[in-house]
């Protein structure tokens, strides 16, 4: 169940893009596989750094990652 | 990193399903309702109990040499991994779990306490129990989910 419905993400989509793996974009912003897998499926909503951290390791705008739906 | 941090993550949630379960092992057999039932040697309930405390004792005696271990061997991203935001929101969850849990009991407890002779020692042993073992299955079920 998503944790916050109001909120969109790309992740899974972005990091496909950067041909990284769900374990090398966590490695990249320092948190576990489980964490990103968690983003990308919605079910859990991350802080503001862990955003901004997950936009960096993508080399993208952190607003294409995350939006309001 | 990731297989480490996965090892590590899952070794916890193992450690902390044994410990809820042997506390339970541990303190059920003290309780009040169980003082009734006599036996010439040490009885199944103490075998339980002792086994319980053993278990409790030795889960606790694994996550403190395991939090040394971690320090000296394990690196920085490991570390952090292992405490990031996902771990802490679910101990802040599991800790509500067990809040609920408790009150929710002892809710009960009263209750019962209306119809039934509960007594204060057994009504908040329960409390105690709820309050210890719901938030350590808690957390480690809400570690399981999207594992």
């Amino acid at each position: 169940m998503p944790d916050h419905p109001e909120l969109g993400n790309a992740l899974r989509e972005l990091r496909g893009e950067a041909g990284l793996t769900q374990a090398q974009l966590a490695e990249a912003a320092g948190v576990s596989r489980k964490t990103i897998n968690t983003v990308e499926n919605g079910v859990f909503v991350p802080s503001s750094i862990l955003a901004l951290r997950l936009a960096q390791a993508l080399g993208v705008p952190v607003e294409r990652v995350f939006w309001l739906k | 990193m990731n297989d480490e941090t996965e090892l590590r993550s899952r070794q916890r949630r193992v450690v902390l399903m044994v410990m809820a379960s042997a506390f339970l092992a541990w303190q059920v057999p003290y309780m009040d309702a169980f003082s009734g039932i006599e036996a010439a040697g040490p009885s199944a309930l103490d075998i339980v109990s002792f086994v319980g405390f053993i278990a409790w004792a030795a889960g606790l005696v694994w996550l403190l040499a395991r939090g040394r271990v971690l320090v000296r061997r394990a690196s920085p991203a490991v570390r952090s991994a292992l405490e990031d935001e996902l771990v802490k929101a679910n101990r802040a969850r599991a800790f509500n779990v067990g809040y609920v849990a408790a009150v929710g009991v002892a809710a009960v407890m009263f209750s019962l306490s209306l119809f039934l002779p509960v007594s204060g020692t057994d009504a908040a042993h329960v409390v105690l129990i709820a309050g210890v073992v719901t938030p350590l299955y808690a957390f480690a079920v809400l570690e399981r989910i999207n594992a």
